[in-house]
């Protein structure tokens, strides 16, 4: 039985907040918004689990076809994923509030752009916890973001109980796991993360062969003009299978966020 | 029409809150909408005067003429909460003036609601004056506010001594008010406006703002953790002022 909870206001004062902080959220009328905006967020509380990886392979997708992407990358130190897909990549820190305030008036703004996080492990309480404290997820839905947390999956049992805690916590957003074939080396994980929603099944990416990757890892190019055009600088069969293997993932992606429309769709036909 | 309430924010040291306690208070009762008036002893020149112009009248309690355009004027207003934000180190003289114009004597007989907030510093210093406080309270029900606005830890306060000094308030209730963040609680205060108007990204004279999003909910996080305290000593009851205003409003509206 998939089981979604609700936040409602309980007190008289806690309403009147509510609608004071709501009526102040500049949405859009239905006609000039007819498909929300994804917002991918890319989080575990584990280091070494394909974050950046995964966050590299969504950007990717995003920005198939001439489509728009703004991602950040929350790994301060590192910051890998600037370093790979530099033009659309904001570096971003939660040290201090000047720059929460910075990343999250940023993240608010729904300009039609899909956005994409890469939370570093480091930074994962703090970010949730931000989160909360502001109701970002609540006000992200009310501008017509689509709020998903993908969410590496591994049989180590704090990664499962982070996973059930961000479900416990944000019930306005879908928490999706995310199965990654390289990450889990044959380890069966599947049962450990139920999904709360039928949209909300786990995501499978296939192991990339490891001379797939060295290739991949020295493509200054995104994987979506792979998908588009194959790479000259690989031989012939590389260059196939990484298409090949680019177009199952994104097929993945895609699939998924049809399942997130036909959900959406399901529960506004029956409210 | 509804027996006038007094609320009086004070306390003997400085820099403990008091003004900011005011302000949630006069949120509070807005978002009540329980008429409220208040009055602001930091003459000549009030804080609380500048967040809320139109509701605040800056006094001088030690003048004769300005206590009585407080006292005189309770039933006449049309206002059912009085509230003063008293300046550092009035509190007890404040308290020894309304026992000298009879004021306690008449919150004692039942004809005006009289509470007092006491906003209480981390040191002994503040403990002290509650037993300076309680000489003069009467039947006012008396609040004792921790207030965290400041990151300030109850650090000096051995559990067993702050007991035997709350003990000396018949009835005193506790209230904790939480740390706000620092910058958003500077923004509000370069804004210039009340808490509910910097939530709701409005201006003073309620022109859209363009207040942080993330400030705007520390803010509301904030207050509504506050508010849960006032909720919690039923505060729209003791002023006793709600159910009759609105019945009021309800008639005059037709």
């Amino acid at each position: 039985m998939l089981k979604r909870e609700r936040i409602v206001a309980t007190s008289y004062s806690d309403r009147v907040l509510a609608a004071l902080y709501d009526n102040t959220l500049t949405r859009k009328p239905a006609w000039q918004t007819p498909k929300a905006t994804p917002f991918y967020i890319i989080a575990s509380p584990r280091a070494l689990c394909g974050k950046t990886f995964l966050a590299l392979l969504m950007a990717d997708y995003l920005s198939q076809d001439g489509g728009r992407v703004d991602a950040y990358d929350l790994n301060p130190g590192e910051y890998a994923l600037a370093a790979c897909r530099p033009s659309i990549t904001t570096k971003a820190d939660l040290a201090t509030t000047p720059a929460q305030a910075a990343l999250f008036d940023r993240l608010i703004s729904n300009d039609d752009k899909p956005k994409l996080i890469d939370l570093g492990y480091s930074l994962f309480e703090p970010f949730f916890a931000v989160c909360e404290q502001v109701e970002f997820i609540e006000a992200a839905r009310r501008r017509s973001f689509d709020v998903v947390i993908l969410f590496p999956a591994e049989p180590h049992p704090s990664a499962i109980a982070a996973y059930e805690d961000l479900q416990r916590r944000f019930p306005n957003a879908a928490v999706v796991a995310v199965l990654n074939e390289a990450v889990l080396k044959g380890s069966r994980v599947r049962e450990s993360y139920p999904p709360d929603r039928e949209s909300a099944v786990a995501l499978q990416v296939p192991l990339m062969p490891a001379v797939l990757k060295s290739y991949a890892e020295r493509l200054s190019q995104s994987l979506a003009h792979v998908r588009a055009q194959l790479p000259a600088n690989m031989p012939m069969g590389h260059a196939l299978e990484l298409r090949s293997w680019t177009r199952r993932v994104f097929l993945e992606f895609r699939e998924f966020e049809l399942r997130l429309t036909l959900d959406k769709l399901g529960t506004s036909l029956r409210s | 029409m509804a027996k006038p309430a007094v609320l009086i924010v004070g306390a003997d040291k400085g820099g403990v809150g008091k003004t900011t306690v005011s302000r949630t208070l006069l949120d509070y009762f807005a978002a009540h909408q329980i008429p409220t008036r208040a009055f602001d002893t930091e003459a000549p020149k009030g804080t609380l005067k500048r967040f809320y112009p139109d509701m605040t009248e800056i006094v001088d309690m030690n003048l004769v003429p300005d206590q009585m355009k407080i006292f005189d004027t309770l039933s006449a207003s049309h206002a059912s909460v009085t509230i003063i934000d008293v300046r550092a180190g009035l509190l007890s003289p404040t308290l020894q003036s309304l026992r000298d114009i009879g004021f306690i004597e008449a919150a004692k007989k039942g004809q005006i609601t009289f509470g007092v907030f006491h906003i209480l510093g981390p040191t002994i210093t503040s403990l002290d004056e509650i037993g300076e406080t309680a000489a003069y309270l009467g039947d006012a029900k008396y609040f004792m506010v921790k207030n965290f606005i400041n990151n300030t830890h109850y650090f000096q306060w051995d559990e067993q001594t702050c007991a035997a000094y709350f003990r000396k308030v018949k009835d005193a209730v506790e209230l904790s008010i939480p740390k706000l963040n620092e910058m958003a609680c500077e923004q509000v205060d370069l804004a210039s406006v009340p808490f509910l108007s910097f939530i709701a990204n409005k201006k003073l004279n309620g022109d859209p703002a363009s207040y942080s999003f993330v400030l705007r909910g520390y803010v509301r996080h904030w207050l509504g953790n506050v508010w849960a305290e006032y909720d919690r000593i039923r505060l729209t009851d003791l002023v006793a002022a709600r159910a009759q205003t609105v019945s009021i409003q309800r008639a005059a509206a037709g």
